[in-house]
């Protein structure tokens, strides 16, 4: 906190406005812009031979009906959450520490269930019916909940990163002469109704209030949902009433994870010191101690209990998972997205910056790799014998089309995330400056 | 019985990968044997049709032929008036033909008569042929109760100078029709006609199923006989147990199609739905509200 | 018999299937016969009956089978009313041919790395004897994967058939994670299937031509069903493993063989494949008691798997 306040005196609004304010991308950001839209192009001409060739490009077969689209997808749903945890939890519960993370955490919401929609639309064999989903909607299947509450949610996370967004575009219109003519435009469009009067302002935090409240629900369900899509099939490792709550707290820990992430890289490529403190990484750090505690407590319920029962259709499974074919990369999902991450953020030292960056990245690539876990193996381990297949069915590792169109769609979430701070304050102005100023009142 | 099916599956099995090595060499293979196999059908006493089936004999295997076409004379070989027709097989190697009306003389000529079947040589088919000679019969079913147990009858005659002549030591099905077969209406599996054609068997298949009102359809059954061929002949008797065909298929319920879904379901899932976007569509106004005040300003 | 002759050409309207033989006897009883579904085609051929008679028979009940005109997806879905169709597959009796799933394949065009039923070498425990169990599609009262399908293209009908519309199918494969029995295949590339099939419109009931990017499997072959006649598989295998029927007539058949399907399965505890899913099969199997064959697996890949 010291370090906060010292701060606060020594940082007028004006100060705040220059250091906040879009910045043009340096040459490290073109550079990483470049790679991301290169790495978007490779996947878009990988997908464009699976829509000449079908998906047998994929390495996917009757067996490994699903790969690593829909570990992917899962991803990028667990990703979004944080949205809610860092804007709605945290915001109810008065935790005004949160605020800077706020905008950080919206945006990685909303390109993660970009590309969450898109990538579910990979997986699909025939995207050009897709509008089958709406013309013979049935409303019994877990997929059209799916679709339902992804595109509920995606809405609400576009309002709640719009919303808060009003005063700062009054902000960056002040002064056209700092922006590009595009900027300008974009601007206006969004937001030149804003004046910043008492009621507007009254309506507006009274909607980011409702929203606030409305996203969390929606958010267990998205996720809940998607849990579903494998809970309510009979398979081994999927057949589980634990798969809800386990797929959230998954999703929460990740969320945090990528957070950790984006704070640092946001702190060092626009030299956000002042605002991202190493404050915000100690409290962001205990957070997702927490949240890994709470993973690995579901982790334990999901591998223990029917690992202590040893089902026949589970004995396999469980074995492959832990000392056969899977037993590699499923004690990096365990160890380095979890036990690591927890272990390294239990202590002071752990939670700087940096320390916290290197925890975060490691939750965020063992996480993916849990995904991995939770869709491939299952689906090779079938109830009944693999029968009367080529060899090629009996086993899973994706092709480079597959690889190609999940690293593209990486990138393009990551592009979404870097043209949004391009273009807007990553960290919200206005919120900060009057947190600020009241902050330096109450002193 | 068990080692000759044994027996025969030994058979199979050695069959099995020559059946798949000769179809690779079809194109090869000069033995090829063309071979064309006639079935004489009559049901309920109705029109005869001939089932003629096309075959190649490769090596050891016979497999059908589609597309051969085979001509077929009654009674005179190869004599252009006698051209019962001519068929094209489908793709089981199989075709039909009934006795076109034209042959109405020809066929009233014999109580015996002959068909003869002819292909002309082609690359999918030799040049072949095969005759079949056959009675003219009839098969007459009826019932009887005899001391409160359901008979079945049977009487088989054949046609001898316009007048029926029974016909003994023809084994002869007695059955129930099912889907896609016969079910005794017995123990036994067949009987054998007597010097009056007769042959009869009780039906003791107690509740067994038959449409809504309970009737069967039975059969008498002669099935590809030298002399007389195939023949069926069916009748409705009311000796089943009434049908009953319940189906759950308008129902609701999870697996029904959309439309039919459980209403809970729809109340839950609506509700949820109706509830979010309620609160979404409110929030949209309140902006639209927003932009409304600084036009006002 | 000429006063026979009148009384004959009456059956004429309702067809070949009319019960003629009864003509002849003075019983009496109910002659009248529902001429199925067929529908004449309003072509008349003429024939000529054993004596000779000449007889006008609408071209749509020539024998054997009858010409049926092509159904429309409405009546595919809905299915063919008052049947509940069931099979009973007799594992004492599988040695493995595989004639069953030639003729499937064969049927169905299906994509050379494709089979619909599959034969699984089966050992239930480590002492216990191995045995062939050929899968088809279990065609569930309780089917998991029409649950979960968004669109309605696999679908439950009212004879019990569960069946697919590839030209609805998104290809989202939530019904093959769904399904316990792993029956459903994908159709990952291009089906290969030949012409003209491949450019033939779609139909749920004989499941050709297949799609790429769609589900298929076995589909009961309804198609089979309405003409009267057995799924290919059944008629194909040489050992008479399969039976085929209408759990409505209570009865099943090879062909050659026909059992009374409830008397089948009580004598010979016929049972369901996990039945403790809760998935109600449509498909019963007789244990692989008193075989006719010894268990020969057929290549490495064929070891029974203790399952």
């Amino acid at each position: 906190m010291d370090d906060t306040m010292s701060q606060v005196s020594t940082t007028s609004a004006d100060k705040i406005i220059a250091d906040l304010y879009p910045r043009k991308f340096g040459t490290a950001g073109r550079i990483w812009t470049l790679v991301l839209l290169v790495i978007c192009a490779i996947g878009a001409y990988a997908y464009y031979r699976q829509l000449r060739y079908g998906l047998e490009v994929t390495a996917m077969r009757d067996y490994a009906s699903w790969g690593i689209y829909i570990s992917n997808f899962v991803f990028f749903v667990a990703i979004s959450l944080v949205g809610s945890l860092i804007t709605a939890i945290l915001r109810l519960s008065n935790a005004r520490w949160s605020t800077p993370l706020t905008r950080i955490a919206e945006i990685i919401a909303v390109s993660a269930i970009v590309f969450a929609s898109i990538i579910i639309i990979v997986d699909m064999g025939r995207p050009e019916r897709f509008m089958n989903i709406f013309l013979h909607l049935r409303i019994q299947s877990p997929i059209i909940w799916d679709v339902v509450v992804i595109s509920t949610y995606f809405v609400i996370s576009l309002l709640l990163l719009y919303l808060p967004l009003l005063p700062d575009l009054q902000i960056l219109t002040t002064d056209p002469e700092k922006n590009s003519g595009f900027q300008n435009k974009l601007y206006r469009l969004l937001g030149s109704f804003w004046r910043g009067t008492q009621e507007q302002l009254r309506i507006c935090n009274r909607s980011i209030y409702i929203l606030c409240i409305t996203i969390i629900p929606v958010a267990f369900t998205i996720h809940t949902v998607t849990s579903w899509l494998f809970a309510t099939t009979f398979r081994p490792g999927w057949d589980s009433t634990n798969f809800g709550a386990y797929f959230i707290s998954g999703a929460f820990l990740v969320g945090g994870g990528a957070v950790l992430v984006a704070m640092y890289l946001f702190r060092r490529s626009y030299h956000l010191e002042n605002y991202i403190t190493t404050d915000l990484f100690d409290k962001m750090g205990k957070i997702v101690v927490m949240l890994a505690l709470l993973y690995l407590y579901f982790n334990v319920n999901e591998y223990l209990v029917p690992a202590f029962k040893m089902k026949k259709p589970e004995e396999i499974h469980l074995h492959e998972l832990f000392a056969g074919k899977y037993a590699l990369i499923f004690w990096f999902a365990i160890l380095v997205g979890m036990i690591f991450p927890l272990i390294m953020l239990l202590f002071r030292k752990g939670r700087e910056p940096f320390p916290a960056f290197v925890a975060g990245v490691m939750v965020v690539v063992g996480a993916w790799f849990k995904r991995y876990l939770i869709v491939t193996p299952t689906l090779l381990h079938p109830f009944l014998p693999i029968t009367d297949v080529p060899e090629s069915y009996r086993r899973y590792f994706p092709s480079w089309e597959e690889w190609a169109i999940t690293m593209g769609s990486l990138a393009g979430a990551l592009l979404i995330i870097t043209f949004f701070a391009r273009l807007f304050p990553i960290i919200p102005i206005y919120e900060t400056v009057t947190e600020r100023s009241e902050t330096h009142e109450n002193l | 019985m068990k080692t000759y099916r044994a027996l025969r599956n030994v058979l199979l099995l050695i069959c099995c990968p020559l059946l798949i090595a000769a179809q690779e060499n079809t194109a090869k293979k000069e033995e090829r044997q063309s071979l064309i196999y006639l079935r004489y059908y009559v049901i309920n006493n109705r029109v005869p049709y001939l089932q003629v089936q096309t075959k190649n004999k490769l090596g050891r295997a016979f497999l059908p032929q589609a597309n051969v076409s085979v001509k077929i004379y009654l009674n005179h070989d190869a004599d252009a008036e006698s051209l019962m027709g001519q068929v094209v097989t489908n793709e089981k190697g199989v075709a039909t033909l009934g006795l076109p009306a034209s042959l109405a003389g020809k066929w009233k000529e014999k109580s015996n008569p002959t068909f003869f079947a002819h292909t002309d040589s082609s690359a999918d088919f030799n040049a072949t042929q095969e005759e079949l000679s056959m009675i003219k019969s009839f098969l007459e079913v009826d019932t009887a109760n005899e001391g409160g147990a359901r008979i079945l009858k049977a009487r088989l005659f054949k046609y001898e100078n316009n007048s029926r002549v029974p016909m003994a030591e023809v084994d002869v099905r007695l059955a129930v029709k099912r889907l896609g077969g016969y079910l005794n209406i017995g123990e036994e599996e067949s009987y054998t006609t007597d010097s009056t054609g007769s042959a009869q068997g009780e039906f003791n298949r107690t509740d067994l199923p038959g449409d809504t009102l309970g009737n069967l359809d039975v059969v008498a059954l002669v099935d590809d006989n030298d002399e007389v061929g195939t023949l069926e002949t069916q009748m409705k008797v009311p000796w089943g147990a009434p049908g009953k065909f319940e189906s759950n298929f308008n129902d609701r319920s999870l697996y029904a199609t959309g439309n039919k879904a459980p209403l809970w379901l729809m109340v839950m899932a609506y509700g949820c739905i109706a509830g979010v976007w309620s609160v979404i569509i409110y929030l949209i106004t309140r902006i639209i509200k927003m932009k409304r005040m600084a036009r006002s300003i | 018999m000429e006063n026979n002759v009148t009384s004959r050409r009456n059956f004429l309207a309702t067809g070949l299937a009319a019960a003629a033989g009864c003509a002849n006897c003075s019983c009496g009883k109910s002659h009248t016969h529902e001429a199925q579904d067929i529908q004449p085609t309003g072509e008349k051929v003429k024939l000529l009956s054993v004596d000779g008679e000449v007889i006008e028979v609408d071209r749509a009940f020539l024998k054997p089978v009858p010409d049926l005109p092509k159904v429309s997806n409405d009546i595919e879905r809905r299915g063919i009313e008052g049947k509940k169709f069931v099979m009973v597959i007799d594992l004492s009796r599988c040695k493995n041919v595989g004639a069953c799933k030639e003729a499937c394949n064969h049927a169905h065009s299906l994509h050379p790395d494709h089979n619909w039923i599959k034969i699984d070498a089966m050992q239930d425990a480590e002492e216990s004897a191995p045995y062939w169990q050929p899968t088809t599609c279990m065609h569930c009262d309780n089917p998991p994967c029409v649950k979960v399908c968004p669109v309605d293209a696999t679908f439950k009908r009212q004879d019990g058939i569960v069946l697919i519309d590839s030209d609805r199918c998104i290809g989202c494969r939530f019904c093959m994670a769904a399904c316990p029995y792993s029956t459903r295949v994908f159709n990952w590339g291009d089906p290969q299937v030949p012409e003209p099939l491949a450019s033939e419109p779609y139909s749920c009931e004989t499941s050709t031509p297949q799609k790429i990017g769609t589900v298929g499997k076995c589909d009961f072959c309804p198609d089979m069903a309405r003409k009267g006649e057995l799924p290919h598989c059944v008629s194909a295998c040489p050992n008479g493993v399969f039976f085929f029927g209408d759990m409505n007539e209570d009865s099943v058949t090879n062909g050659a063989e026909t059992f009374r399907f409830s008397e089948l399965v009580r004598d010979k505890a016929g049972y369901r494949l996990m039945e403790d899913l809760g998935t109600k099969p449509s498909v019963y199997y007789l244990p692989p008691v008193n075989r006719n064959f010894p268990f020969e697996p057929k290549s490495e890949n064929k070891e029974p798997t203790v399952t």
